[in-house]
């Protein structure tokens, strides 16, 4: 036999007084593929956990990795041993490209200073070709399907050097040849010496993968077993401890009373002329590989996702259906494949989870709800479909997988449905619990209720249905029915329906799997079969239209045109440079508050922070009469950058949005300043700062004598803005800013310290706030307390107009310039027409709102279409 | 069902009872401080006068917060409406002035409520940036109608709003207790009140259950705004006098209300009962403030100061009770 990679004994973890492991080995061996198998809560996950040093075994435990002994196992630690995970959840960076979240980790480990890029690339390279993909380096992660977004984080894993690679439920959301390439790969590695631990729940794809199987049950192991010794039947009795044989449902003497009609349903990119026919008391399979349009569908039924063409009749009558609750007064319900996401409000009582389809019906008196009716009917839900709870109370979250699909299958049981669709409904619920949920979809067949099944699973679909459509690329295949329903005849179906979609030369239908949302969908009519291209190819010209920048730049543009045309003095240099003089201020702050925003936080203090920064320079400056420009310069810095630390340490601790912490610290400052100085103004700071202050790094002579030109106050926001870019691009503090902002949670598994980027980043908004206020009471050559407050507005209008987003991991700093500009220009505008001073603030809040409107919008569509895409 | 009830109350005010402890401490350290001032029948009294704006704004940031999002539009909306109200009430002499005011103010603050929902619930703009907009902009309009200036003096019918009593209750404390118990009604018992929890904590599955969560959220921007607008008319009515940016610093008390309260930021948790009794700590407190003499200026810095405080100690108190999943 190979050599043990690892070997765990005696490991026994315990949560309070709940005991998660009790006295578990696991053993691996060098390249072998080992599945590691078990219901919800058997145990698997906190086994993960503690190999990979997530969490500490109790004492007695012993450890060996590579032939060493281990104690007090860290995630760094085994990172460096070799031990590399691919979480379910992938923990990618969506804002980052492929190149940096496959190269990143990597790369920062091993280098210092600025960031290499090409260097990057190389990683990143190596990495894919270990795998033998081809991806597009260039492309954001969060733009591509989500095979090869777990692609990337596979090659992220192997980019180091992996001894075993641990893969949590990698299938979950796979097509089957997604699958197939998948198995392909973890073969290969195995190859090549390198052990996977595949964890997971799918009998089928374990009896195709594992050499070896650990099975748990209840933090106990059952044991370790060859793939030759087990078939699928033995594994789940050794996962669940019962003889689990799914009984065929027995087909009543069904009514052949056509309850719904669907003919020639089309949607563009999602599923092409669908028809069928459900009858009374029927229960109809939809199966086909992932990607075949079956949920898109079903949420064409239920009014979420509405067909282009086609129609839909319901007992006799032709309906037109735009909106789910049309959905719902027809007589449709839809319980969806996404039980957390979409199914269950999980932090919300039971009760409410229970009600919230039947509002209307509970109203009592007053159009409130009756505590009546409201307990009757929530007793009745819990009776009716055997909810297993300690109280009505209880938030949803605390049942079992099984129990919570009762809620949901409850819930909508309760609009008398005539037509029940079920997507998935035994997706992440033990193998022991889904006979109850099959129990529940017969009675309620046998009911009269008419039941859509959709599957993936052929054996469910086999059980449970009288027939069965076959769908795959968005059209229906094969109805299959009577001596064809078996599980043989559905699955080599099936099968020839994945070989088939994946022959369509590679190719599905563009917008449904991801990455051509962007690009290649975009020009005229895409047939539902179009063509699943390589991944982003873009031509630079392309990707620059679609920037925030060029837009930007455009509209700074024609507005300047405009202006010119009216107002002759606009163009004149005295009043461009002006403008880049008197709103250096602005752009210092905008810049911190970038930086600030891409990290996924908003600092609404710095007008409070500057104004310290400036009165503390301001009284020591004029109480020593120091005549020093240098010293009001390095003055405010230090303040700044403590009261932004403060910031830092307080949203890091409490964890509560920033915005509110940075109220909170605005009016904290604020209100000390003015209690202790009274609100006073300094006038008489030194000559050497007014000197200063007038300085002039390029002069020019005007025809009446005056000069002019570029300010050193222009210079210096030029340079912090060079100085912003260099750090967000080039070095590692700025990517991980990028990544806090894009992915937190990811951002914390890779091992980035969190507590330090959070102080960076306020700590940095502090420093460019304290800059800004000596800028500002430079070019007033005095000091008030509130000179700077209510300039919040221009710099959030700022960063966002340049494309910036309060939800963080977007914006750069050549937006945010030019978001300074806009501003400055629309100001400086309406100063020159003359405009009343009151009416300014109206025109920038405006264009705040507007600018924010058409983001969101587009952000929105954007948006829709990875829902779309995800729920296939 | 009592042991039920009371377990579910302790659940939700749990920690808040911790607070109010604390902070009832606080307010007895006042009384002490003040020599007892703080309980004489006449500060009692002025409390009552003055208790109903910030509890009437605060209920206004309680809903925008219940859904995960904010409101920082509700100052200048009530100034807004005040505005409103003030130029009727100084060009309409005849009778029906105070009737026709008040319907303009409530107006003028549902359109703002129509802004704000339409952008954050209709363009899906992140309720921080659509009311910084709309805070900005609404107060710019009310200085462009007032140019800065104080409007004041107003007819004494419409005066009864501040400093009317009935049967001894001042008026604007009557509107305090109507608008409270509405929203405690509402959130406990109305399908609205239920939706708004459900939508603060999981919106997509509320919309897959078939509500309309768009329309929801237009909604709770509304009724932000209308109760911003009742805030604005018992304010002038209060002050005898309208301008366009009073007030600023109640911003921050709302929402040191609304946490204190035990409504989560991020949305789905709290109550107007948990909210009711932050409301009555605050204004004890800012009234101890008042007679010990404290400046404006630093009793804003000790409100920041007080709800930093608040977040310390809650997360230090959940993270000592929490344990690892």
């Amino acid at each position: 036999m190979a050599d043990v990679f690892l070997s765990a004994r005696h490991i026994t973890k315990r949560y309070g007084g709940v005991v998660a492991l009790q006295d578990v080995d696991l053993t691996i061996h060098a390249g072998e593929i080992h599945c590691l198998v078990g219901e919800n809560g058997s145990g698997k996950s906190t086994l993960v956990k503690i190999i990979t040093g997530v969490v500490q075994p109790e004492p007695g435990a012993e450890l060996e990795i590579a032939g060493r002994r281990v104690r007090g196992l860290n995630p760094y630690d085994a990172l460096r041993m070799g031990i590399q995970v691919v979480h379910q959840d992938l923990s990618l960076f969506p804002n980052l490209t492929v190149a940096e979240n496959i190269a990143i980790p990597q790369y920062l480990e091993q280098h210092r200073g600025p960031i290499r890029w090409s260097t990057v690339i190389d990683i990143a390279r190596k990495a894919v070709e270990k795998v033998g993909v081809n991806l597009a380096f260039d492309a954001p992660v969060g733009a591509l399907p989500i095979a090869d977004q777990q692609l990337v984080a596979i090659c992220r894993a192997l980019a180091s050097e992996a001894r075993m690679l641990v893969m949590d439920e990698p299938t979950a959301s796979l097509t089957r040849q997604e699958v197939d390439r998948l198995f392909g790969i973890l073969q290969d590695l195995q190859a090549h010496g390198i052990a996977v631990l595949f964890v997971g729940h799918k009998l089928d794809e374990i009896m195709e993968i594992a050499q070896r199987v650990t099975v748990l049950r209840d933090g106990r192991k059952v044991g370790t077993y060859d793939r030759q010794e087990i078939d699928r039947a033995r594994l789940a009795y050794l996962m669940t401890g019962k003889q689990i044989a799914h009984r065929r449902r027995q087909a009543a003497g069904q009514s052949r009373e056509v309850v719904l009609e669907v003919a020639g349903l089309s949607r563009k990119g999602n599923f092409a002329g669908v028809s069928f026919r459900l009858h009374r008391g029927e229960v109809l399979g939809i199966i086909g590989p992932r990607g075949s349009g079956k949920t898109e569908l079903a949420l064409a039924l239920f009014g979420m996702n509405p067909p282009d063409r086609g129609t839909i009749i319901i007992e006799g009558q032709p309906v037109v259906i735009r909106s789910n609750a049309d959905a719902i007064r027809l007589g449709i319900a839809y319980v969806p494949e996404d039980r957390l996401a979409q199914g269950i409000v999980a932090s919300q009582p039971v009760s409410y989870n229970l009600i919230i389809t039947a509002l209307d019906r509970l109203r009592g008196p007053l159009g409130l709800i009756s505590p009546r009716k409201r307990a009757a009917f929530c007793d009745a839900a819990v009776q009716d479909f055997d909810i297993r709870l300690a109280s009505l109370d209880q938030p949803a979250r605390a049942l079992s997988g099984g129990n919570q699909q009762k809620v949901v299958i409850a819930k909508w049981l309760s609009t008398k449905p005539k037509i029940l669709i079920l997507d998935g409904p035994t997706i992440g619920i033990d193998v022991g619990a889904k006979e109850t949920i099959y129990q529940v979809i017969r009675n309620l067949a046998s009911e009269g209720v008419s039941i859509l099944l959709i599957s993936e699973e052929v054996s469910e679909v086999v059980y449970n249905c009288d027939r069965i459509l076959l769908m795959k690329s968005g059209r229906i295949a094969a109805e299959l029915a009577g001596e064809l329903l078996t599980e043989e005849e559905v699955s080599r179906r099936m099968l020839g329906a994945a070989q088939l979609q994946r022959h369509g030369a590679d190719e599905e239908r563009p917008d449904r799997r991801g990455a051509h949302g962007r690009g290649a969908d975009r020009g005229g009519p895409v047939p539902p079969h179009g063509g699943r291209g390589p991944a982003i190819s873009r031509s630079g010209l392309r990707q620059a239209l679609r920037r925030t920048e060029f837009y930007l730049l455009a509209v700074l543009v024609a507005l300047s045109s405009i202006l010119a045309v009216f107002q002759r003095e606009f163009l004149s240099k005295e009043n461009i440079f002006d403008i880049l003089r008197n709103n250096a201020f602005l752009g210092v702050v905008a810049l911190g508050q970038l930086v600030v925003l891409i990290s996924g936080g908003i600092d609404v203090s710095f007008t409070a922070v500057a104004t310290v920064a400036q009165y503390v320079m301001g009284v020591i400056l004029s109480t020593r009469a120091i005549n020093s420009a240098l010293v009001a310069f390095l003055i405010p810095l230090p303040i700044g950058v403590a009261l932004g630390a403060l910031n830092a340490l307080l949203v890091h601790y409490t964890r509560v949005h920033s915005v509110i912490i940075t109220i909170a610290t605005l009016n904290a400052h604020y209100g000390l300043l003015i209690f202790f100085t009274g609100g006073a103004w300094i006038t008489d700071l030194p000559p050497a700062f007014q000197q200063f202050a007038q300085r002039k790094v390029v002069e020019f002579v005007n025809e009446a004598g005056a000069t002019y030109g570029l300010s050193i106050f222009t210079v210096l926001w030029l340079a912090v803005a060079a100085a912003t870019w260099f750090v967000l691009t080039y070095t590692p503090m700025g990517r991980k800013i990028y990544a806090l902002g894009g992915n937190a949670e990811a951002a914390r598994r890779a091992g980035f310290n969190i507590s330090r980027i959070h102080l960076f980043v306020y700590a940095y908004m502090g420093l460019l706030a304290g800059l800004a206020s000596f800028v500002q009471a430079g070019l007033a050559q005095i000091i008030q307390p509130n000179a700077m407050v209510g300039r919040e507005l221009d710099v959030l209008a700022a960063a966002v107009l340049g494309g910036a987003s309060v939800f963080g991991g977007r914006g750069t700093v050549a937006g945010t310039v030019l978001g300074v500009l806009l501003i400055a220009v629309i100001r400086n505008g309406l100063i020159l027409m003359r405009v009343s001073s009151y009416w300014h603030e109206v025109v920038i809040g405006a264009v705040l709102l507007v600018a924010a409107a058409i983001t969101a919008c587009q952000e929105r569509r954007r948006a829709y279409r990875v829902v779309r895409i995800d729920v296939g | 069902m009592w042991g039920s009830w009371s377990a579910r109350w302790q659940a939700r005010h749990g920690e808040l009872l911790i607070l109010a402890t604390v902070l009832g401490v606080a307010a007895a350290l006042l009384a002490v401080l003040t020599g007892g001032k703080l309980l004489v029948l006449g500060s009692v009294e002025s409390m009552a006068f003055q208790m109903p704006l910030l509890g009437v704004l605060a209920l206004a940031q309680m809903l925008p917060m219940l859904t995960g999002g904010i409101d920082l539009s509700i100052i200048s909306t009530a100034n807004f409406a005040g505005i409103t109200a003030a130029l009727i009430l100084k060009q309409v002499p005849a009778w029906y002035a105070t009737p026709a005011a008040i319907l303009a103010a409530l107006g003028g603050a549902l359109g703002v409520g129509a802004l704000n929902g339409g952008v954050v619930a209709g363009a899906g703009v992140s309720p921080i940036i659509a009311t910084l907009a709309t805070m900005i902009l609404v107060k710019g309009v009310a200085l462009v109608v007032t140019r800065g200036y104080v409007l004041s003096g107003f007819p004494t019918p419409f005066l009864v709003l501040g400093g009317g009593s009935v049967l001894g209750i001042p008026v604007p404390f009557l509107l305090l207790a109507a608008c409270g118990a509405l929203m405690a009604l509402t959130l406990a018992r109305a399908p609205f009140g239920i939706v708004e929890y459900m939508m603060g904590s999981n919106p997509t599955a509320t919309r897959f259950s078939g509500i309309h969560t768009r329309g929801m959220l237009f909604r709770t921007y509304l009724i932000s705004s209308f109760l911003a607008g009742v805030a604005g008319l018992i304010m002038i009515a209060r002050f005898n006098a309208a301008q366009a940016d009073y007030g600023s610093s109640f911003l921050l008390l709302t929402v040191l209300t609304c946490v204190l309260g035990g409504v989560d930021p991020s949305g789905g948790v709290g109550t107007a009962f948990g909210l009711g009794i932050a409301v009555v700590i605050l204004q004890v407190v800012a009234t101890g403030f008042n007679l010990l003499g404290l400046s404006a200026h630093l009793a804003n810095a000790l409100w920041g100061i007080i709800l930093i405080l608040v977040v310390v100690l809650r997360r230090t108190l959940s993270g000592a009770a929490g344990t690892p999943s």
